[in-house]
């Protein structure tokens, strides 16, 4: 999605804005989700109680058990360690991603350089390398977020960049015209330019990084999260399953969902 | 003297795609007395735009020097402004955020800077509009922040390239008449470039003949209008006189080279 | 009136051709020699990636082969991946990928073509596509193998999984694209239901399925190795193995390898026919 993004981040800055910050919410788009998530209750409701597929229990006995689960604390604790490490992995992959970026943008050099890694990175599945992470970095903490790292990372880099070589070369001239120094240049004009793909970037890092975070709590040291799936796995309690799942996804939706309010606060701002 | 100018032996090649060198400017000399406004005409390619950023020190000539008030151009200053045809305003900013951008770099205080900002504004006649941005301004008005943002640093010249060629007919005309308004106050020095001969020789006290590419000065001649400026003289007969006879002259100097 | 008067306008040369804006590249050229090697992107990378290849070595020589094994190790262990016997699992993940990946563009395409012509199609489904698209999905592994087992129809079910996203997104973005843009022209024009399709949808949404398909690919691969990393099955079970006891990290990295550039491959051809359908070639160049 990321490259869908970058085509209509070049219509952000000629985007006209609202008289202030457009707070309307589409009131008939709202009614269509709601009824939509409504519809997907029922429709699990009904299939639950049907018997058709063997895995799926109706809505009216997971939830309760979820409900359970989560007053326990247990899950909870999960979620938060989980997270706890998706933040410091997305923390540093954003310390390293949006210089390298920069860099990236800036110099053709080392552009061409380091272009074919990074997006041979991007192709590749990076979850291949979750047994040799675990030869190299045990199974703990440090591990999992170096794992999340190499998630995040690339994309945030991308991004920068890409919102980097955007900056069209008039602007800059005009920052030299009017004596600007370099330093200055970067932090007027170069980097407020650059700071839709870069706030993008960084979203989408945030999605990459909870993604990550199960995965490496899932293969390597099974705790949190990871552990929730495991034992719900095993366990075959079906409604606890169901119902960890379906926690999870609301966790990981209601991340990202937060994730893009944060963006659209943040560029909302940026375009006045 | 403070804002005078002096362009001696300027030449300029730019590197070719396929290759080889495009001398683009090829020992050009002129030299401006301050307070002058002066414009610079020819045809594209003839490295007008080229040499308006040799003399604001954007680009290092490959020979020669400019010189303004005696002192040796090396490198873009803020006693020089420089009015873009693009406008090159920065889309998060507002109108006084953009105007104050260059007097931030001048290391003027917020306090002093508002103010200065707010004077120049309303010289452009923008007064109202400080809080908008860019993307709800017209051209004629962005154009305006541009140049409310070169003239807000008081430089000694102002240089301005191609300003009006983004705007409509119409749109130009009045910003024509506005910088004129500006001008006749400050009386700075101005290197207009324009491919537009009669706005050249509407606004000009001087007027700068280039030939195509290599680029050399055909001829200065002195514009005989007098100051201040009027609509009228966009239809007077010596107007279409002189247009005709500069575009004679652009016509059979141009050599179109590939 | 005044157009006369006018010399054309092309746009005078200004600073140089076109340099990217803030590439440190200055307009001196009259370098030495060897200066402008290091400008040669060919070289730069040979050094870099050189440097690099030197570092493993070295690495690998004095950490011994449980740490990295050495270049040649590697090599080695390139074919010894062919010779052992390996290469039949590898064809069996492939074949399995696929087939998975083929069943994902069947329902994909289709219902994003749904979801970008219909309003009312996209309302319905936007919440779920979104919702699943940002789900990790490996939480649903479980699910799915109480569901269908561990057999064929689980690794192809969790390759649909993971990559019927992309798809459907970018062909709805697509055929979205069309209507706003192109229908009315057409309609005006009087174009049959046909013509509509294969004239104009098919080709103006091409660029966008195929970026589509190439990020559902990727996605695909992601799936596959991760669902194979759960149940100790084909090449990820390989790469798990590989990583225990006895470590032959001389036959994992070469295995990692080979996935880089099957990855890498298959995106730079579904790139290559992305650049093709693209009539404005704006093909950004990056992901």
């Amino acid at each position: 999605m990321s490259e869908l993004e970058g085509a209509t981040q070049q219509r952000v800055w000629a985007r006209r804005p609202g008289a202030g910050r457009r707070r309307h919410l589409d009131r008939g788009k709202l009614a269509r989700w709601t009824l939509s998530i409504a519809l997907f209750f029922v429709l699990w409701e009904a299939v639950g109680r049907s018997g058709r597929i063997i895995a799926i229990l109706p809505a009216s006995e997971v939830l309760p058990d979820l409900a359970q689960q989560i007053a326990e604390g247990e899950i909870l604790r999960a979620t938060l360690g989980t997270l706890t490490i998706a933040g410091v992995g997305f923390a540093i992959g954003a310390a390293i991603g949006v210089p390298t970026g920069v860099l990236l943008g800036v110099s053709e050099r080392w552009s061409s350089v380091l272009d074919p890694l990074v997006n041979a990175s991007l192709s590749a599945p990076i979850a291949m390398f979750i047994p040799v992470i675990a030869v190299y970095l045990g199974l703990e903490f440090k591990a999992k977020v170096v794992g999340v790292l190499l998630f995040n990372v690339f994309v945030i880099i991308v991004n920068t960049a890409t919102g980097i070589r955007e900056v069209p070369p008039s602007v800059v001239e005009m920052g030299r015209a009017f004596g600007t120094s370099p330093s200055a240049m970067y932090r007027r004009i170069i980097l407020p330019w650059a700071s839709p793909y870069i706030i993008t970037g960084l979203r989408i890092g945030v999605g990459r990084s909870v993604e990550g975070a199960i995965l490496f709590d899932l293969f390597l040291r099974t705790e949190n999260l990871g552990l929730v799936i495991r034992n719900a796995a095993g366990s075959f309690d079906l409604s606890t399953l169901l119902g960890s799942v379906f926690f999870i996804t609301i966790i990981a939706a209601g991340t990202m969902g937060l994730a893009r309010i944060v963006e659209w606060r943040l560029l909302r701002w940026k375009t006045g | 003297m403070e804002g005078a100018v002096e362009v001696r032996g300027v030449s300029k090649s730019f590197p070719r795609h396929r290759g080889g060198e495009l001398r683009v400017l090829n020992d050009v000399s002129f030299s401006l007395d301050a307070g002058t406004f002066i414009c610079l005409v020819g045809p594209s390619g003839c490295g007008k735009s080229t040499l308006l950023r040799i003399i604001d020190g954007l680009i290092p000539p490959d020979s020669g020097e400019v010189l303004i008030g005696g002192q040796r151009v090396r490198a873009p200053s803020l006693d020089r402004g420089f009015v873009f045809q693009q406008f090159n305003l920065l889309p998060w900013r507002t109108v006084l955020g953009n105007v104050e951008f260059g007097l931030e770099n001048l290391g003027v205080r917020k306090q002093e800077r508002r103010r200065r900002a707010r004077e120049v504004i309303k010289l452009v006649d923008l007064e109202g509009f400080e809080t908008y941005y860019p993307s709800q301004l017209s051209g004629g008005m962005q154009q305006r922040v541009g140049l409310a943002r070169a003239i807000a640093v008081e430089p000694a010249i102002l240089l301005m390239d191609e300003p009006f060629g983004s705007v409509d007919d119409q749109t130009r005309m009045l910003l024509q008449d506005e910088l004129l308004k500006i001008w006749e106050q400050a009386q700075k020095t101005v290197i207009f470039v324009t491919h537009d001969i009669e706005e050249a020789l509407y606004l000009g006290d001087k007027i700068v003949v280039m030939c195509a590419r290599p680029s050399r000065i055909n001829r200065i001649l002195e514009v005989p209008f007098g100051r201040p400026r009027t609509d009228e003289i966009r239809g007077a007969p010596e107007m279409g006189h002189l247009k005709q006879e500069i575009w004679e002259e652009l016509k059979s100097g141009a050599t179109v080279e590939g | 009136m005044r157009s006369e008067t006018r010399v054309s306008s092309e746009g005078d040369l200004v600073s140089g051709g076109d340099q990217p804006a803030l590439s440190r590249r200055g307009t001196e050229d009259s370098l030495p020699g060897w200066r402008r090697l290091l400008r040669n992107k060919w070289v730069l990378r040979a050094l870099f990636y050189g440097a690099i290849l030197a570092v493993w070595q070295a690495t690998a020589v004095i950490k011994g082969e449980f740490f990295l094994p050495t270049l040649p190790q590697t090599v080695r262990g390139f074919g010894e991946i062919f010779t052992e016997g390996y290469a039949g699992t590898l064809l069996g993940t492939l074949r399995q990928l696929v087939s998975g990946f083929l069943i994902a563009l069947v329902i994909a395409i289709p219902v994003g073509v749904l979801m970008g012509r219909f309003r009312f199609v996209e309302d319905l489904l936007a919440p779920y596509v979104n919702t699943l698209f940002v789900t990790p999905k490996q939480a649903l592994l479980p699910i799915i193998i109480v569901a269908v087992g561990i057999g064929f129809w689980y690794r192809t079910w969790v390759v649909v999984l993971f990559a019927v996203f992309f798809p459907i997104i970018n062909t709805a973005a697509g055929v979205r694209y069309v209507d706003t843009e192109l229908r009315e022209t057409a309609r005006a024009f009087g174009t049959g239901r046909w013509r509509m399709f294969s004239r104009i949808y098919l080709p103006a949404s091409a660029p966008f399925v195929v970026a589509g398909i190439r990020l559902g690919f990727g996605m695909a691969m992601k799936g596959m190795v991760i669902a194979e990393l759960w149940i100790f099955a084909g090449a990820g079970n390989l790469l798990e193995t590989f990583s225990r006891s006895p470590l032959r990290l001389d036959l994992y990295y070469p295995l990692v390898l080979l996935i880089i550039i099957f990855a890498v491959c298959v995106n730079e051809l579904l790139k290559w026919a992305e650049r093709k359908l693209r009539p404005a070639a704006q093909a950004t160049g990056q992901v």
